[in-house]
């Protein structure tokens, strides 16, 4: 894998459409002519330049902070949260299918795949956009101005977004748009999955603490599922003091039940508890005895 | 994913399996018929094969000025030149054979080709063109790899080039004649 930037020297661009029919994704390229192709690397180089437009390095994504609908984050390409994405990047041969496109009410995301270098040792950058505009449009009723008077035009129209929600290249994801993201990647069923893995990666590293009882509900809790996999993938996860963690429990209310030795969460607890491994429930004091407990839904380190 | 695809360019693909009747109407032309005037019947032959041919060459420009190319993997290549050589003596020559000379005879030729027609064009072997051979061109069936991602495509598709071999897991920028058929032109 190289750093790959994703407008060098563009070979080809493939246009493709995702359906959704229930739970189903259905995947088609569509042909387009040169001065769509010239339109979709616009938008491109628009996204890229406003994904690094007034950051100088892009926080990571985290699947248990909750964004605002645009913020500038990354990912690496090798990420297991990329779930669909990761799929949609590594297809070959994707079936060309011009019709689907007539299948408007089911669109739910288009992508452009755009191929840099020779065809042996080229490499490709994936860019997706969740269809809003350019599914709404095609259902709203457009006028023309025609012989000085305004005229219905009865042909189907698609508007194009000024820019993507995701770009992929071989080596890091660059997120615009993360409600997007977790749309497209159906984030919530990979979390969902991975949660039983993830409780055993994190008992691995903090052997004080017995998961299992977090297994069942984290199978039927997103916002559970999601804080798992922000813990589990936390690279200081090993050196977490038994000490400091049962006073912080304390300091936050979290009701701690032991067993063995081993801390669990108590009934209904258990979000909490959570919580404070992902540093996420903290007390604030600035009145004499009294001791404000918080929730952080969002929240980033600071020097 | 679905099994099943709807095949565009529809008229295109007729056109495309009519232009590779040429041969048929060459050899029609030059051996006439006495049903029609020699120039009308002469003159129709030919517009049979210059109108289909005419428009493929268009087809091809127009994929590679809009360069609508896709990338192909392909886990291994099957040669398929003698498709034009079976298509051509199994099919085309024996409809040659029939008599043109009384109108019953000559509405069942048509017949006949109409059912060929309709048939390759279904099955979608518009690929067959004499002149591609000519020319240098090969046909080859690729076979797509195996991913089982639900997203990748397992069709086969047919590529026309000029290359004598296709390695395995190679990758292949080619033009798109139809959905399935791809072109790839001499390089400079």
């Amino acid at each position: 894998m190289t750093n790959t930037d994703p407008r060098s020297a563009i070979r080809s661009i493939e246009f493709g459409i995702i359906l959704k029919e229930g739970e189903e994704l259905s995947y088609y390229l569509v042909p387009t002519d040169i001065t769509l192709k010239a339109e979709f690397l616009r938008m491109l180089e628009q996204t890229l330049s406003n994904w690094q437009k007034g950051v100088e390095v892009a926080r990571e994504y985290d699947p248990a902070e909750i964004y605002p609908s645009r913020v500038q984050l990354e990912l690496p390409s090798d990420s297991l949260l990329l779930g669909n994405l990761s799929e949609l990047y590594n297809a070959e041969n994707i079936p060309i299918e011009a019709s689907r496109i007539r299948e408007l009410p089911k669109l739910f995301a288009y992508f452009c795949i755009f191929r840099t270098g020779n065809t042996q040792n080229g490499e490709k950058v994936l860019a997706i956009r969740k269809a809003v505009q350019f599914k709404g449009l095609a259902k709203q009723r457009l006028v023309r101005w025609v012989d000085d008077s305004l005229h219905y035009v009865e042909d189907k129209f698609f508007k194009l977004d000024k820019e993507f929600d995701i770009v992929i290249t071989p080596t890091r994801v660059m997120i615009l748009n993360p409600k997007s993201f977790e749309s497209i990647a159906r984030l919530d069923d990979i979390i969902l999955e991975t949660a039983g893995e993830n409780l055993v990666r994190m008992g691995t590293h903090v052997p004080f603490i017995e998961l299992s009882s977090l297994t069942e509900y984290a199978k039927t809790h997103k916002r559970a599922a999601r804080l798992i996999a922000s813990i589990a993938a936390r690279g200081d996860l090993a050196a977490t003091s038994e000490r400091l963690f049962e006073e912080q429990c304390t300091r936050c209310g979290v009701t701690l039940v032991c067993n063995d030795g081993r801390f669990c969460p108590a009934e209904k607890h258990e979000l909490a508890f959570l919580n404070v491994l992902d540093r996420r429930r903290y007390v604030v004091s600035l009145i004499e005895d009294v001791h404000e407990k918080y929730e952080a839904a969002s929240r980033h380190g600071v020097e | 994913m679905r099994n099943y695809r709807k095949e565009g360019l529809t008229l295109a693909r007729l056109l495309m399996v009519l232009a590779s009747f040429s041969p048929l109407f060459l050899l029609w032309a030059i051996r006439g018929t006495t049903l029609f005037n020699k120039y009308v019947f002469v003159a129709i032959c030919g517009l049979l094969i210059v109108v289909p041919n005419a428009f493929l060459l268009w087809r091809i420009g127009k994929a590679q000025s809009n360069s609508d190319v896709k990338t192909i993997s392909v886990a291994f290549a099957e040669d398929h030149r003698e498709h034009v050589i079976v298509y051509l003596f199994a099919i085309l020559f024996p409809v040659y054979s029939l008599s043109l000379d009384t109108f019953s005879n000559f509405l069942s030729a048509v017949v006949a080709l109409t059912i060929i027609l309709a048939l390759f064009w279904c099955l979608n072997l518009h690929y067959i063109n004499i002149f591609f051979s000519f020319f240098g061109y090969n046909l080859f069936t690729l076979v797509p790899p195996q991913r089982n991602d639900g997203i990748s495509g397992e069709e086969r598709l047919v590529l026309i080039t000029p290359r004598a071999f296709i390695r395995k897991d190679e990758q292949i920028d080619a033009v798109r004649i139809s959905d399935t058929v791809f072109f790839e032109s001499k390089k400079e």
